[in-house]
């Protein structure tokens, strides 16, 4: 196990220096921030100027090899448009966003427990075809859309949340509602398939001829066996989950990265959307190897080699 | 992590001051479409809404009036001098939220610094004439520009936010982007960059203490937030509604949609530096005579808007009154294509940004033009995209922009059409009308000035430097509660005389 930990936490520096890559070279080939920043009538001479004076008058791949060894000291450059370090900017926001992330998260995956083993538990009743259904239309709803229906509905015509923003424990509702609806119907269908499928396993049986009381059945064994493929999923939709959350910010006026990832692409703030990405795909990584680590600790069968 | 106490407190402090439901009466909710990401005006990215927060907390040294005109404000008299030197007088009463005297020497210091390439201002494109600033007594100072400079008076009502020199100059450049000092109607109480300003009204601003004692300021990027924010009675003030949104306010009693023309209007630039049928006057023409506007402002936006004859406002200076705009007639235009040599039409690439009014605009001529015979292939894309494809040097099919242009006053011609001076591409180069237009920008009397302007604009019309669409209003979603609230062609907003 520790083998395995420390062979993945070796693979963290290179997949970084091949995502900053990829999004400094897109970033670079698809504008020019010293023209976006100045208005139209600026002369070339004045576009010319602010170019060397932000350094974007050299070749790329130069300013890419001086970003990259300032990068190995930690310094993820300066953003054009807070004009302080782009590393600091994103920290400052990215608790907003874990924090929206993870109690969404966790509610999510709270219903989707519970929906998917009752739903397992009911297989072909009415009760499971209300549960696969709600989940069907979870998918299927645009969450920009719903996002704006809940806010319309709760804050406009009833006014008993705000519209947006953040502050009170009032603004969190919506957005980690709409982002629950967002996340949690594909968590609760593997659910529901790993619990049926569990149930029909022989250790079930074998628990259920020693005597064990039902709850301890599904709650101890079933539930147990079938989280392992929810962990992995989540683990594995982390970026998918990440990029719901841009669009729950965004309608929300929720200050977190994503936020301000939009606010830095509208700039051309290379330095902070490089930063915002090289964080989330630490931060994909990482939950990449709890969720392992956490499937290693739920079934002690499974080992990776 | 060593950031999160301040992220808390930040926090307690914002759902202190915001988002508490329903505005108090003597405070002010606003939501712009962005926040700025610092409080120095130097530093502030270069937009309309940096301009609109930053407008409260710092004073122009001119006022721009709601008809385009400008007042003494923070300068009470002027002198020419000579044709490149002018004398200004400055109040002697006016002090800086810290309380120190606004003098000559803030002036000179805030200039130099908007004038400093270094700093990257951009601010620079209007005020860049300017060679130094002289200061003569603690009021009185002096502007010498390189070359006649009739617009400096307008660019002085525009972008000249004065700065506190000793104060700034303490506490460093970091420190004032979050916690400045200016000499405006309203002081900095809280400031997150980017996302929210809390601002409290200065008791001892010079022109009268601000009626409402404190407004918020919120970014609210989406529009039908903004709206809802403001159906839901947190804010009182959302600034840019789209028509469809604005057309909701219609039935509420709390809050009404109000329209104004902005200075900038919808027009067409054909590509004519690349060749092709483009180049041709006959087929420009023939493009221009194949959109009928005034269906397009019935059948698209209701019949709000006025067509226009050229990218120019009725108090823009060097409008000019004797352009028609363009009568709308398909069959001159087929007969125009065919006289140029494209009976049978040509492919053709129209260029837009991602806006909905933009896209309907673009989508109707796309399909105007193609029933001429000119099959048009709508591109629409990011700001940023559109920008570099203007300044492309090599296309490969005829290209035609559309986007919103106009003159801020006094004709600083913001186009495609005035070969010195635009950075992101010109679409049409003729020396006489560079020469008209340069010799207007040096003139310092209005009067020949202008006819110098309306003869540059004869000649663009002419020539087909431009097609003209039409000017649509811009609609601010206003609490029915609120009185005094000037809205301004420029986009602008004071709201020291506002009231609730």
């Amino acid at each position: 196990m520790t083998t395995f930990i420390l062979r993945r936490l070796l693979q963290i520096p290179l997949t970084l220096l091949l995502v900053s890559l990829v999004v400094f070279l897109a970033l670079s080939s698809s504008g020019d921030p010293a023209r976006l920043l100045l208005p139209e009538n600026a002369t070339a001479e004045q576009v010319a100027s602010l170019r060397a004076r932000l350094g974007l008058d050299q070749p790329v791949m130069l300013q890419y090899w001086s970003y990259v060894s300032r990068l190995a000291t930690g310094d993820l450059g300066q953003s054009l448009s807070y004009r302080r370090p782009a590393l600091d900017v994103v920290l400052e926001h990215l608790p907003r966003t874990l924090l929206l992330g993870g109690i969404s998260l966790l509610l999510a995956v709270m219903l989707a427990v519970v929906g998917g083993v009752v739903s397992a538990l009911k297989q072909g009743t009415t009760v499971d075809n209300i549960i696969v259904a709600a989940a069907v239309l979870g998918r299927g709803v645009p969450t920009f859309w719903l996002g704006i229906m809940l806010i319309l509905l709760f804050a406009v015509n009833l006014r008993i949340l705000p519209t947006s923003g953040m502050g009170t424990w009032r603004h969190l509702v919506l957005p980690v509602f709409t982002y629950a609806w967002y996340l949690s119907p594909q968590i609760l269908l593997i659910m529901r398939s790993g619990v049926s499928e569990s149930l029909l396993e022989d250790y079930v049986r074998t628990a259920r001829s020693k005597g064990l009381p039902e709850s301890r059945v599904i709650g101890r064994h079933v539930i147990r066996n079938s989280l392992v493929p929810v962990v992995a999923y989540v683990g594995m939709q982390m970026g998918y989950f990440i990029g719901g959350s841009f669009l729950i910010e965004a309608v929300f006026a929720w200050p977190g990265i994503g936020w301000l990832s939009l606010q830095g692409v509208n700039h051309r703030d290379i330095n902070l959307v490089t930063a915002v990405v090289l964080v989330t795909a630490l931060a994909i990584i990482v939950f990449n190897i709890l969720a392992d680590i956490a499937n290693l600790l739920i079934d002690p069968r499974i080992s990776y080699r | 992590m060593f950031k999160f106490r301040k992220v808390l407190v930040a926090l307690l402090l914002f759902g202190a001051t915001v988002g508490q439901g329903a505005v108090a009466q003597d405070s002010l909710g606003v939501a712009d479409v962005a926040v700025p990401t610092t409080l120095d005006p130097v530093t502030a990215p270069f937009n309309m809404a940096s301009v609109r927060l930053l407008t409260q907390v710092y004073d122009n040294l001119l006022f721009i009036t709601p008809d385009n005109d400008y007042e003494p404000w923070l300068v009470t008299d002027w002198q020419v001098i000579d044709e490149t030197t002018w004398e200004f007088r400055l109040r002697d009463d006016v002090t800086f939220h810290d309380g120190s005297d606004l003098t000559a020497h803030d002036v000179k210091f805030s200039l130099d610094r908007f004038l400093d390439p270094d700093e990257g201002a951009g601010a620079i494109a209007y005020l860049g004439g300017i060679s130094r600033v002289e200061v003569l007594e603690e009021h009185t100072f002096r502007i010498v520009t390189a070359k006649p400079m009739p617009t400096l008076l307008f660019a002085m009502a525009f972008n000249t936010w004065i700065m506190p020199k000793e104060y700034f100059e303490r506490v460093g450049a970091d420190e004032f982007a979050l916690r400045p000092v200016g000499s405006g109607p309203y002081r900095v109480a809280d400031f997150t960059p980017g996302s929210a300003a809390t601002l409290e009204a200065n008791a001892e601003y010079w022109a009268g203490a601000p009626a409402v004692r404190s407004v918020t300021w919120r970014s609210l990027p989406d529009a039908a937030t903004r709206m809802a924010a403001l159906r839901a009675g947190e804010i009182d003030l959302a600034i840019n509604l789209p028509a469809d949104t604005a057309v909701l306010l219609e039935t509420s009693d709390d809050a009404r949609a109000a329209a104004f023309f902005p200075l900038l209007t919808y027009s067409l630039a054909p590509d004519t530096m690349h060749g092709g049928p483009l180049a041709d006057l006959k087929v420009r023409q023939a493009l221009a005579h194949a959109i009928d506007t005034e269906a397009m402002l019935r059948d698209l936006f209701g019949g709000s808007g006025v067509q226009t004859s050229h990218p120019a406002t009725t108090d823009t200076l060097g409008y000019n009154p004797e352009l028609q705009p363009w009568v709308f007639d398909p069959e001159r235009a087929r007969d125009l294509l065919a006289e140029a040599g494209y009976p049978d039409g040509f492919d053709l690439v129209l260029y837009t940004r991602q806006d909905a009014d933009r896209e309907l605009t673009a989508g109707a001529v796309a399909s105007q033009w193609t029933n001429i015979g000119v099959n048009t292939r709508m591109q629409v894309v990011e700001s940023a995209v559109f920008i570099e494809s203007r300044s492309a040097e090599v296309t490969d099919q005829p290209r035609v922009y559309l986007d919103l242009w106009g003159t801020a006053g006094d004709s600083f011609f913001v186009t495609p059409w005035y070969t010195p001076q635009s950075s992101w591409g010109v679409t049409y180069s003729d020396p006489e009308t560079t020469s008209l237009i340069e010799e207007a920008a040096s003139i310092v009397d209005a009067e020949r000035r202008t006819d110098l302007y309306q003869q540059a604009w004869q000649q663009l019309y002419d020539d087909v430097a431009f097609i003209p669409l039409y000017n649509l209003p811009l609609y601010w979603g206003i609490n029915e509660e609120i009185s005094e609230l000037d809205l301004y062609g420029t986009q602008y907003l004071y709201l020291f005389k506002v009231t609730k």
